[in-house]
């Protein structure tokens, strides 16, 4: 029979390197991400026993870290999300705007590649975690626990303690945000010129 | 479905999250539709993208004992 301690390590530690590599997105550097994480596991330890084995305890993990961030963040009144959270986006309506893909497929920067391939062809791994990083913080955060780290929508309500609908709201906009970022960051790397960029 | 609707759903059905039918239904039309596939295979790439670039990130030995210190303390 293993010990809390070595139950604990067993579980919980696996998790470390997404739990530090979603702390570096939110966080955007790397001491204040290892200080978040060190923070999560202490109070995941001194937690544990209220744990009820059989749930799941990654999202536990990210629920903390969530907390912790949220709270450490207000703590230190960084600079306010200024963008209307949970407010339809002009791009639901089905217009499309503010889609990567079309913007693409609209001035075909490449004309030979597909706005698919291109994702793969000119996006660098550090376009892209600076574009997340670069997210409003609530946007940011659903993005993160479903784009990178795969928790379903139930999930990301529960760790987040928000209704499903606002998930789904706040994952649509998140994603329009992140993609006018990569398409912003394309621009400054001359992968698309400004030009063939129509205000929308 | 037509395509928007299926532009309405697509992350639904990207996330697997939609009502059975919907997702029934906008798979359906993908197979018709080349547009709303290209768009739809352009949005698992990306997705698929954060989690390949942004999913795990090696840390240190340092913050590994610093949380192993932190367990031993309590």
């Amino acid at each position: 029979m293993p010990s809390p301690r070595e139950h604990f390590e067993a579980e919980a530690l696996p998790h470390l390197q997404e739990l530090y590599a979603s702390a570096m997105r939110l966080t955007r550097q790397k001491e204040a991400a290892e200080d978040l994480v060190s923070e999560v596991y202490s109070k995941a330890w001194k937690s544990f026993h209220q744990f009820q084995p059989g749930t799941n305890l990654r999202a536990w993990l990210y629920k903390i870290l969530t907390n912790t961030y949220i709270n450490h963040y207000r703590h230190n009144q960084r600079a306010p999300v200024t963008l209307e959270l949970d407010k339809p986006d002009e791009s639901s309506d089905g217009s499309n705007g503010g889609s990567l893909y079309d913007r693409i497929a609209d001035t075909q920067p490449h004309p030979s590649e597909s706005p698919e391939r291109m994702v793969s062809n000119h996006f660098l791994d550090d376009d892209l975690k600076t574009s997340i990083e670069n997210l409003p913080e609530e946007f940011k955060m659903v993005v993160i626990l479903s784009d990178v780290q795969n928790f379903s929508y139930q999930e990301i309500a529960d760790i987040l303690e928000i209704p499903i609908g606002t998930v789904r709201s706040r994952l649509w906009r998140g994603r329009r945000l992140l993609q006018q970022n990569l398409w912003k960051r394309a621009v400054e790397v001359g992968v698309v010129s400004p030009q063939e960029h129509p205000p929308r | 479905m037509n395509c928007k609707e299926a532009f309405e759903f697509l992350y639904q059905f990207l996330d697997k999250d939609g009502d059975t039918v919907i997702c029934q239904e906008i798979e359906v039309h993908l197979k018709v539709c080349r547009h709303c596939c290209d768009r739809y295979e352009f949005e698992r790439r990306l997705k698929d993208r954060c989690k390949k670039t942004c999913g795990e990130e090696p840390c240190s030995e340092a913050l590994l004992t610093r949380i192993k210190n932190i367990l031993d303390k309590f």
